[in-house]
């Protein structure tokens, strides 16, 4: 037998047999939904994650089959989906962020936190998130969470492999200054 | 613990999604690939008898030119009566000619090039052009073939033949809605023809209202992909044109040129996304050439999509052109 085939071979073949496609839908699916869950929460994530397969089913004439993997194209759909909802991502980031005040577990909201404990954040955290540009976080996000290569992150945001590495660096700085902060009202 | 270690763990401890929520996504992918098919304007696309006409045109050549240059845009009638006229000539001339019916257990052979924009965030856009040979079986009931070879833009894959047995994953014959036998079954009378086509070609809706397909670009994008490598009865095909000229907002584009480089005059039909379709004519026969898709609106398009941005207005983003169509009777096998 074959080898399994490439993602890029899947989304050629399915030009023309498009119900291949659930082929690639198959492969990362959960691995979209979990990034945009991180980003927007568990029930945003299906409809964006889900939409996701859309636009790249409707773009998959447009893939570049000369590279095999397809992740970078669909996190990088995934992301531009994402920002149709930037502000619905800072709200979340700000909210966990207010979840830091009351530590003494007993109140309503902490209760409400522990039930949905994915949405849990640091929230430090997620403050510094929340203040960071959406380009520096696209970034942070594809990296940490997405687990993309610089490489992978530069195609998939359409920029120069250096511009990664300094928004990157920017982020991160950006997020160790206030947990940091934290670590000092604390310790 | 460092800020990169703590953002993986909160992603990590997302939930997965519910085998339902799986289910239903799976399900929208799969009749959206259903319904948007046609967009593909490539298998089940074959027409016949316009074979001998253009096949000199494409003998021999074999990179596909970049079809950038849309200057002719400017020059697109507005006046509709323009298209409904083309449309007219090619009923009238689609019913003059003959109509060999197959046998069922014969194949259609289609030879056509094809050429598509690759672009993309972050890699260099380029054209990659095609050439393809198509054994698609009149019942639809058995496995096609398809033979193929990368003319340009396809770094090493370039230039070598590839062959593919077109069948269901895991069996079956590919079901392909353009088979000789369901065309055929379809109404020439262009109301009840236009009636069928809005429920084979359903309007698109979506979770965002910007990317919905209207019923009549659902309906424009199925003729096109229809007429422009469909194996159609020549009645069929001219009650397809009658049928077209019923579609709101269709236009001319007095000069567009198919993926073998054929100038025609085309009917468009320019979708809310910002792409415009075209089915190009000859110009003096008024026999479909192929198919031409064109970034017409590059705001409209970029507001909905990312993977054009910075490509300039009035590009083509694919082509087709039908070079040569045969009934033969194995797959494989050259007329």
């Amino acid at each position: 037998m074959t080898a399994d085939p490439t993602d890029a071979e899947v989304i050629e073949r399915s030009r023309h047999e498009p119900e291949l496609f659930s082929l690639i839908f198959d492969r990362y699916y959960a691995r979209i939904h979990r990034y945009v869950s991180s980003r927007l929460g568990p029930s945003a994530a299906d409809d964006v994650a889900a939409d996701t397969f859309l636009a790249a089913f409707d773009q998959r004439r447009r893939y570049d089959l000369t590279r095999p993997e397809a992740s970078a194209w669909l996190f990088g759909i995934a992301t531009n989906l994402i920002g149709r909802h930037r502000r619905s991502e800072v709200r979340r980031y700000r909210a966990m962020a207010r979840m830091d005040v009351r530590d003494d577990g007993d109140s309503h909201d902490e209760k409400i936190a522990e039930r949905v404990s994915a949405e849990r954040m640091q929230p430090r955290l997620a403050a510094a998130l929340a203040d960071l540009s959406k380009h520096d976080r696209d970034v942070l996000l594809l990296v940490a969470c997405g687990q993309l290569t610089y490489d992978e992150v530069a195609r998939a945001l359409g920029i120069p492999a250096g511009t990664v590495g300094s928004r990157l660096n920017r982020a991160r700085k950006r997020l160790r200054t206030t947990l940091g902060k934290e670590m000092n009202i604390h310790g | 613990m460092d800020e990169m270690t703590m953002l993986r763990d909160h992603h990590d401890a997302q939930p997965a999604p519910s085998p339902a929520t799986v289910r239903a996504a799976r399900e929208r992918l799969a009749a959206h690939s259903r319904s948007r098919r046609l967009r593909v304007p490539r298998l089940g696309r074959l027409s016949l008898g316009i074979g001998a006409l253009g096949l000199a045109a494409c003998v021999g050549l074999v990179v596909v030119q970049v079809i950038n240059d849309d200057t002719r845009v400017s020059t697109l009638n507005a006046v509709p009566a323009g298209a409904v006229q083309v449309l007219d000539r090619a009923a009238t001339a689609a019913r003059q000619q003959d109509d060999p019916r197959p046998r069922a257990d014969q194949y259609v052979f289609a030879e056509s090039q094809s050429g598509d924009y690759v672009s993309g965030p972050g890699q260099t856009p380029k054209w990659q052009g095609m050439r393809r040979m198509i054994w698609l079986p009149v019942d639809g009931k058995r496995e096609g073939l398809l033979r193929e070879r990368r003319t340009a833009g396809g770094g090493s894959t370039t230039g070598a033949w590839s062959t593919t047995v077109l069948r269901q994953p895991g069996g079956g014959p590919l079901d392909v809605q353009n088979n000789y036998a369901a065309l055929d079954r379809l109404s020439r009378d262009p109301d009840e023809l236009l009636a069928q086509l809005q429920r084979r070609y359903p309007a698109q809706h979506s979770s965002d209202p910007a990317r919905d397909r209207s019923a009549d670009e659902q309906v424009f994008d199925g003729i096109s992909g229809m007429v422009a490598e469909s194996y159609l009865p020549p009645s069929l095909r001219a009650a397809l044109f009658q049928a077209a000229k019923k579609i709101k907002g269709i236009t001319l584009v007095e000069d567009s040129i198919d993926a073998a480089g054929r100038h025609g005059v085309a009917v468009a039909l320019t979708f809310r996304e910002g792409v415009r379709q075209e089915i190009i004519f000859d110009r003096q026969t008024y026999a479909p050439l192929g198919s031409r898709s064109v970034l017409a609106d590059a705001a409209a398009y970029n507001r909905l999509f990312s993977d054009l941005k910075g490509v300039p207005q009035g590009r083509t983003l694919s082509a087709t052109a039908l070079v040569n169509t045969r009934i033969v009777d194995a797959p494989g096998r050259l007329p």
